[in-house]
């Protein structure tokens, strides 16, 4: 199972940036783990000032924007 | 995407407008990471006041010195708290956060420039969504 981390205080983009995870895991058949991060302390503690932001096991592989459909598809796929 | 290694940061230490007074007159600096549209109205004044804004950050950083106390300030305390963790997570130890920010400093009868009327398009501005 792929664990995903969403960083961000809690904001529309921050929600569309989980459901955006979930929903296209769900179409490639991919079991995924989302934990929303929304405490500041811990969210800075990725190295991340600018939100929403996407983990992925340890790795910060995204931030600033909620993720495209494809570059969440790339991540499913390997290619982060 | 840049690797950055997650870190355990301790809490920030925040200290209060007066209290911020108290390290500005023993040579600490004040950094404003407000937007530069809201500087002005008001600015913190009194003291020499850097102005980093949270979009710039990143790339600024290195403009903050490690060698002195430096009070991160905004409108409310919260963006210049998520500079202040940015700033721990990056090594700095002489680093705190004003609580709250320049609402309270004009409150208190501070110095500012300009004139408090505007100090409306800062309050409740939000470090989500961008820096």
């Amino acid at each position: 199972m792929m664990e995903f981390k969403v960083l961000g205080t809690g904001c529309a983009k921050c929600k569309a940036t989980a459901d955006m995870i979930t929903r296209t895991a769900a179409e490639a058949g991919k079991t995924v783990q989302i934990e929303k991060i929304e405490d500041m302390r811990r969210i800075v503690g990725f190295g991340v000032l600018t939100t929403p932001a996407v983990v992925l096991g340890e790795k910060v592989v995204h931030k600033g924007s909620v993720p495209t459909h494809d570059q969440v598809m790339g991540w499913l796929e390997g290619a982060a | 995407m840049q690797e950055m290694t997650p870190k355990d940061l301790t809490v920030a230490r925040e200290i209060c407008p007066a209290t911020s007074q108290r390290l500005l007159a023993d040579g600490g600096l004040l950094v404003d990471v407000r937007e530069p549209h809201e500087v002005a109205q008001p600015g913190f004044a009194g003291c020499d006041v850097p102005t980093i804004p949270l979009s710039q950050f990143e790339d600024r950083r290195a403009e903050v010195p490690r060698d002195r106390d430096v009070i991160m300030a905004c409108a409310e305390g919260e963006r210049s708290l998520k500079a202040t963790y940015f700033l721990m997570y990056q090594g700095y130890e002489r680093v705190m956060d004003m609580n709250p920010g320049i609402v309270r400093w004009v409150q208190r009868g501070f110095p500012i420039t300009g004139t408090a009327a505007g100090m409306a398009a800062s309050v409740g501005a939000s470090s989500c969504c961008g820096a």
